[in-house]
């Protein structure tokens, strides 16, 4: 009997799943089967598809519970802001470990550029007098360092941290973890600044004539080499979300670069100077944007749109980046200000003041730490909260082993996304070519004795998220209609006022004697 | 021979008479008639002529069957008789066989039709298979599912002697199953009688309310519904003494009726039948009655029903105030200015004359004799003009010169509120209220469900006691002061004033009710007053108003509550105008401008505008930031970069350069690129002149221009300084889908199906695993083979039909063992009657395992047949005694057989309990005959199987039928596993 009650328990019940977090993993509304399948089989094939669709989105929220960890925060007392919490004060508060991430490196070379791993595990620097070094920058375990007696603009890690390439005086070298020059690679002459794309192993360049150079370093093929027509080009980062280059140049102008086409795929004005520094949200959501009249804007890149905020600062900003949780940090002469934008407020979070001013700055990936080059020497500060919490050790992993890395680099060969696909807009490749299709149908109903198909064109993605809809449409529409006959209606008004005075005047003008003469129609007419 | 001639001739004679009688009397009888031929000398010649005819032929006629029959007997005969026989049955002749290629053809068409339905029953699992998102060759797999431990483990239980005691005393409970036969015949006819009966007495109504929908007669309508309100009423009061909560229920109602009349616009004047009355309405005073009335109807249905629970004690709750002039559809309609201005001098005497008492009664009684004549006057009066009445009153009260000083000093809302609070609290509740306070209750419940239908059922004194209670309501929202100090008085005069219209009884009972009504307006308008106070207060703050806000603003209070609330909407809009966001700014520097930061902060994402001027005239918010040292002008801060400097230098020199502009010409550019031109194919010259100065003519520029289609809206078209290069990306095209699958119809369906990834990164991984599955598996080494019929069944089918037939077994067993251990304890305890039963019992149950033993193609008719017979039962219960060891035995073995997965404990208990069965098997047998005897009795009535109705005779529960039931289902379904 005892059993027989169990069994009537056992039955599960699942935790409901809060629909909000549903709706992100959902994907978008999915197949009309009601409407558009008519093969009964073929409706239940799509059906069971959507189902597995719905539980796929269902397992993705549930595991939402096992991101455990939440990012850091500098707490503050009643009265209190965190940017007066200095660096030392900082520090004295924490556990030896994380304090080991506040250390400068005082160098010789000259305004030094540095680059994290993807990981944020090593670090590679660069000073413009020629000095090269790359080590792992948490265990400060140096990997190579050497002097490359030319100048060096920009270094760069490839997909790995056995790979850099380091952009020198004319041309781009790599060099493998030991200092070995592996490439030389000529046709990226004059480089100022170097990206990677990671998904599409891609190292892109910038060179001083104005030219954009992209390279599978996979197969070890340029891609595309061309002159963007902007000068020399000092300001470049990678949309992390579409792989688009962001140029920023003398004209205020920031111009969005794909290697397929040779021309900008966007542009947009964001300041009327130059612009001096340009960095992009990690998930490509927001660019941030400096100029030398101080000014500080921030962009809705998704949309093209904005600005989303615009400051004006105390002097000009030189160097932007963002973290992984979103914060700005902000480079402006010897003074680092990170910004955070909570709630649509757009406020400093925490600054430092070093010795010499900042040449290059990035968030740690994956650490609470921010590392700025200056001019003699380096440092890393901490910023309580700036880095992601949670690690996706199957995308990427901070405590790599060998084996691990080797593994993953294979993987994502093989997951290697061609170069074609980089598009403004990322879900292009899920889209049907409907000007290809609508020719196509054309001409086979040219042809006699085929009955034509007849297909419903309207793409699934015909507007803006939330912009819209019909009902909305309807009522602005109607709006208008009303606006146009108030107008209409006042028009008319005054017209007939007007056709009044005039009315008033012609009975007004008198002649006197004579106006027995003044024909009678006229005067009905009027 | 003479005497025989002349005998003869006589008789002839006779003959000839007789035949002329006959003539004569056929000549009577003028249709035609054949006459019987007859053979009148007998000849040797054969012929036609000579044969009787067989259709006139009479019964005496001999017959060739006869003939034959009598052949028949002969021996030599027998082949003729037989010939002839075989010569008279009819031989139908076969039609000729079709051709060939004919009946080919019918030959095919049947086939193709019996193969059809044939193959019909394969479509169930073709579609499955063709659905399946993978399917595993060999389709027939045996599962590997293993059982559930805990129910494995649960065979190999064994009951302690605890357990086995307490299932003696408490036998397990069967789930009650379902009876296949729950109604015998008759029961089944009586039901089936009663349904149709019901049927038909719905029927007979439907048509009769059908019917008298139809009739057309306003008076007849009338009074049916005057009747079924009367009804009701009566109902609800009975109710009302029966069951109050019932009653309280049936109040609920009314709040649906209030929903439904708010959600239509059934009473409204918004219909047709409202619209032409309203155009009649100016003219026609009848119309207008009718059209106010249809108003009052629509408002007293919206009427909100107060529960009189809660408003006794809760003063805080806005109440709402069954408003008297709304119940009222006479006063609710229109009056003329003059008429307004007469009412308002009247009650500015009436208010004079509350100084002096006397002057109030005389006053009053004039009031209601006023409105006697407004009712009858204006008949077509609207609400809002009512409220325009209330409002002059109010308007008058605040210009009457006692009050003024008060108004100068304070708020004119605060005022009433001071003027009313006080009065409240002094005088408490009127002690009427008081007094009556429960009887009112009822009473307006009452009075509302009257109301409610229909609005006519008011009498005409109602009306004016509610015009009495009105001019009170109006006093009231005026706030003299005055009238609250003696209520009683005043409802006394009130009541003497009527005493002389003779309405005095009526008005006892209503004065409650209108006292009540009073009270609660009074409580509303105070929670009202609040509200208006506090608006009032953030008004003051920002500009000043007039007398005029402040009647507006009591204008608000005479409303209903529905219209009351809109003011208080809108309230917080115009505190908005005078909020000051909040300093957003957290920073240890304050921001200059705060009001400017939040503008910008939401203007950007809402102003996205074509001028780039205006785009880029956002006012940026200044950030305070640290100062860096080489501009704070520290020298230790070299800057190495001198270039860039310099660039920033000349950068800011050159700064509102005309970078906007430049951008915008190219925009321009690139938007006039992605315009395909017209085509213009006009020759100059070309049919008409050519050369300088000259025009070609605009008709034949339109006639020779290829106008290009307008492209298609640019999505950077809105978007200000930003340039989308929209021109498809040749590269990716290559990728890109550019037909539409088969069975897609619409690209956003098909774009839809592909819009999930699939990839173990993006995918969670159980997911993955079912998504990536392959359509098809097959197992390594085994024949694929073709689907045979057990297919049909599908496995799972199969084993739930194996499980099932398993169980019965089981409850079959149970059954059989499981009474007989509670007979056997009966035994003991020397119960008598209950052995008895299970006697029989025990025999029916042998009965059925007899019929299990026999084959089951014996009709049971027959078996039945053998046992109504008692000497045929005697052997069969002879045949009993002598199966009776083995039978038991041989169905456990079977039972065994059958359920192979049973365990062995089952097997166990079985086997205690056969010799319990055997037992009664015995017993059983002693009582055999008399069950026969009562067989014979009822022998007429039965129509189900002999042992069924015994058990039912015996007062037998239904498990023994059941039992039997089963037993024969089972029989039935036997044979098909």
């Amino acid at each position: 009997m005892g059993r027989g009650a169990g069994k009537g328990k056992k039955t599960k019940r699942k935790v409901p799943i809060d629909e909000k977090k549903m709706e992100k993993y959902r994907r978008g509304t999915g197949v009309n089967l009601k409407m558009g399948i008519k093969n009964k089989i073929h409706r239940q094939r799509l059906r069971q598809k959507e189902n597995l669709i719905e539980s796929m989105a269902e397992q993705a929220a549930r595991t939402e519970i096992l991101l455990t960890e939440t990012h850091g925060y500098l707490e503050k007392d009643p009265g209190e802001t965190t940017t007066q919490f200095k660096q030392s004060e900082i520090v004295s508060n924490i556990d030896i470990t994380s304090a080991t991430k506040y250390f400068e490196l005082n160098l010789e070379f000259g305004p030094y550029s540095l680059r994290y791993t993807r990981n944020g595990r090593h670090l590679v620097v660069g000073g413009k007098k020629g000095h090269v070094a790359a080590f792992d920058w948490i265990t400060k375990k140096l990997a190579c360092e050497m002097n490359v007696m030319e100048s060096v603009h920009d270094v760069c890690w490839l997909h790995i941290e056995t790979m850099f390439a380091v952009a020198q005086k004319d041309w781009v070298y790599i060099y493998d973890n030991q200092g070995i020059e592996l490439h030389c690679l000529k046709r990226m002459n004059r480089a100022t600044r170097l990206e990677f794309l990671p998904y599409h192993f891609l190292l892109a360049s910038s060179s001083s004539l104005g030219g954009l150079t992209w390279l599978d370093i996979s197969i070890g093929k340029i891609i595309s080499r061309y002159d963007s027509k902007i000068g020399k080009i000092d300001v470049m980062t990678q949309n992390p979300y579409n792989a688009l280059l962001c140029v920023g140049d003398s004209k205020g102008v920031v111009s969005m670069w794909s290697p397929n086409v040779q021309q900008p795929l966007a542009k947009m004005l964001c300041h009327k100077q130059a612009i001096t520094a340009c960095a992009v949200h990690p998930y490509g959501t927001y660019m941030a944007t400096s100029s030398p009249d101080r000014t500080l804007k921030v962009w809705d890149i998704r949309q093209l749109a904005g600005p989303v905020h615009s400051s004006i600062l105390r002097s000009t900003a030189e160097n932007l980046s963002y973290s992984q949780s979103g914060l700005l940090a902000v480079g402006m002469g010897n003074v680092v200000e990170v910004f955070s934008d909570t709630n649509n407020d757009f406020k400093p979070y925490t600054r430092h003041k070093t010795n010499w001013s900042i040449s290059d700055l990035q968030f740690c990936p994956y650490e609470d730490a921010l590392g700025f080059g200056t001019a003699k020497g380096l440092s890393s500060i901490l910023v309580p909260g700036c880095a992601e919490a949670n690690f996706d050790a199957l995308e990427i992993n901070p405590y790599q082993t060998k084996k691990q890395r080797r593994e993953a680099e294979v993987k994502a060969l093989l997951d290697k996304i061609q170069p074609e696909l980089i598009t403004l807009d990322t879900t292009a490749i899920a889209e049907i070519d409907v000007p290809t299709l609508q020719r196509k149908v054309e001409e086979k109903k040219k042809l006699l004795f085929i009955k034509p198909k007849t297909i419903d064109f309207k793409p699934r993605r015909s507007k803006a998220k939330g912009k819209g809809g019909t009902a909305k449409i309807v009522k602005s529409k109607k709006a208008l209609k009303e606006l146009a006959r108030r107008e209409a209606i006042e028009a008319m008004r005054q017209a007939k006022t007007l056709i009044d005075t005039k009315k008033i005047e012609l009975q007004k003008k008198s002649y006197g004697v004579l106006n027995r003469f003044i024909p009678k129609a006229k005067q009905t007419k009027c | 021979m003479s005497g025989s001639e002349s005998s003869w001739e006589s008789e002839e004679e006779i003959s000839g008479n007789h035949s002329q009688l006959l003539e004569a009397v056929r000549q009577l009888d003028k249709s035609q008639r054949v006459g019987k031929v007859e053979r009148s000398e007998p000849s040797l010649e054969v012929s036609e002529f000579h044969l009787v005819k067989s259709d006139i032929a009479n019964e005496d006629a001999v017959k060739i069957d006869e003939l034959a029959k009598t052949l028949k007997k002969k021996g030599d005969f027998v082949d003729l008789g037989k010939k002839i026989e075989a010569a008279r049955t009819k031989v139908k002749v076969l039609d000729k066989p079709l051709e060939k290629p004919a009946a080919e053809r019918i030959k095919r068409a049947v086939g193709f039709q019996n193969t059809k339905t044939d193959l019909t029953k394969w479509s169930g699992i073709v579609a499955r298979n063709r659905t399946a998102a993978s399917i595993s060759f060999p389709l027939s797999q045996s599962s590997m599912k293993l059982e559930p431990s805990d129910e494995y483990l649960g065979r190999f239980r064994i009951q302690s002697e605890l357990e086995k005691k307490l299932a003696e005393i408490e036998p397990e409970k069967k789930p009650e199953e379902k009876d296949a036969f729950p109604l015998t015949l008759q029961e089944i006819i009586e039901r089936r009688r009663e349904a149709a009966k019901l049927r038909a007495q719905e029927s007979y109504k439907v048509a009769k309310a059908h019917r008298q929908n139809k009739i057309k007669s306003k008076k007849f309508h009338r009074i049916q519904r005057k009747e079924k309100i009367k009804q009701t009423m009566k109902e609800f009061e009975e109710l009302q003494k029966t069951d109050p909560q019932a009653a309280l229920e049936k109040l609920d109602q009314l709040d649906k009726t209030r929903a439904e009349e708010r959600m239509t616009l059934r009473h409204k004047s918004t219909g047709q039948w409202a619209k032409n009355k309203q155009v009649r309405a100016k003219y026609d005073k009848e119309s207008r009655q009718v059209l106010a009335q249809q108003l009052s109807i629509s408002r007293e249905l919206t009427q909100k029903v107060k529960k009189d629970d809660s408003d006794e004690d809760s003063d805080d709750q806005p109440v709402h105030l069954p408003n008297n002039d709304k119940e009222n559809p006479w006063l609710n309609t229109m009056s003329t200015q003059p008429e307004i201005d007469d009412f308002v001098s009247r009650y500015r005497k009436f208010y004079d004359a509350q100084k002096t008492s006397e002057k109030k009664q005389s006053n009053i009684s004039k009031n209601t004799n006023g409105n006697e004549n407004t009712v009858q006057n204006n008949i077509s009066e609207d609400n809002i003009n009512n409220e325009r009445i209330i409002n002059n009153n109010v308007k008058k009260v605040f210009e009457e010169p006692e009050m003024e000083d008060v108004c100068k000093s304070r708020n004119p809302v605060e005022k009433i509120i001071e003027e009313n609070f006080p009065n409240e609290n002094g005088f408490g509740k009127p002690d009427n209220a008081k007094r009556f306070c429960s009887q009112d209750k009822t009473h307006k419940r009452e009075k509302k469900v009257v109301k409610t239908p229909n609005a006519k059922l008011k009498t005409n004194l109602n009306k004016t006691l509610k015009k009495v209670a009105k001019t009170k309501g109006i006093k009231i929202k005026a706030g003299t002061s005055n009238w609250f100090i003696s209520p009683i008085e005043s409802e006394k005069k009130i009541s003497n004033d009527i005493k002389r219209i003779d309405i005095d009884e009526i008005f006892d009972t209503l004065e409650n009710k209108v006292q009540l009504k009073v009270t609660k307006k009074l409580s509303k308008m105070k929670n009202l007053l609040n509200k208006e106070i506090k608006k009032e207060n953030v008004k003051k703050s920002k500009r000043k108003r007039g007398n005029e806000d402040s009647t507006n603003d009591v204008e608000q209070l005479g409303l209903k509550g529905q219209r009351n609330v809109k003011p208080i909407i809108n309230k917080p809009i115009e505190e908005t105008t005078n909020f000051q966001p909040s300093n957003k700014n957290s920073g240890s520097d304050g921001i200059n401008d705060t009001n400017d930061f939040n503008s910008n902060v939401m203007q950007p994402t809402k102003k996205v505008e074509i001028d780039p001027n205006k785009f880029m005239n956002v006012k940026p918010v200044h950030v305070k930031t640290m100062l860096p040292d080489d501009i704070a002008g520290d020298e230790d801060a070299l800057d190495d970069s001198e270039y860039e400097d310099q660039q920033q230098i000349i950068s800011e020199a050159f700064a509102d350069d005309d970078v906007v502009d430049e951008f915008q010409r190219e925009k321009d550019q690139e938007i006039k690129k992605s315009q395909p031109e017209n085509i213009d194919l006009q020759l100059p010259g070309w049919g008409s002149w050519g050369g300088k100065n000259i025009k070609p003519s605009t008709r034949k520029k339109r006639r020779f221009l290829i106008k290009m289609p307008k492209p298609p809206p640019r999505r950077d078209e809105n978007k200000g300084d930003v340039v989308i290069i929209e021109e498809k990306c040749p590269k990716i095209g290559k990728h890109l889908v550019s037909e539409l699958p088969f069975p897609f119809t619409s690209v956003q369906d098909f774009e839809a199906s592909i819009r999930a990834p699939l990839g173990r990164d993006f995918v969670p991984e159980k997911t993955f695993s079912k998504i990536t599955q392959p359509a098809v598996k097959t197992k390594m080494g085994k024949v694929i083979e073709p689907m045979s019929t057990d297919a049909l069944i599908s496995v799972s089918n199969a084993r739930k039909i194996k499980m099932e037939l398993q169980k019965k077994e089981k409850k079959k067993l149970k059954r059989l063992t499981g009474p007989a251990k509670l007979e056997d304890r009966k035994v003991l305890n020397g119960v008598k009657k209950p052995k008895q039963k299970k006697g029989k019992d025990a025999q029916i149950m042998k009965r059925t395992k007899q019929k299990k033993q026999r084959s089951p193609s014996i009709p049971r008719t027959q078996k039945q047949k053998k046992q109504r017979n008692p000497n045929t039962l005697k052997k069969t219960t002879e045949q009993k005694e002598q199966k009776a060891s083995n039978t038991s035995k041989k169905t456990t073995e079977r039972k065994e057989q059958k359920a192979s997965n049973t365990s062995k404990k089952t097997t166990v208990q079985k086997e205690q309990k056969i010799p319990n069965t055997s037992k009664k098997t015995e017993q059983s047998k002693q009582r055999s005959p008399n069950i026969s005897k009562r067989t014979k009795q009822s022998n007429s009535q039965r129509n189900k199987t002999q042992s069924g109705r015994i058990v039912k005779k015996s007062g037998q529960k239904n498990g023994a039928k059941r039992s039997l039931k089963k037993v024969e289902q089972k029989k039935i379904i036997a044979p098909a596993s």
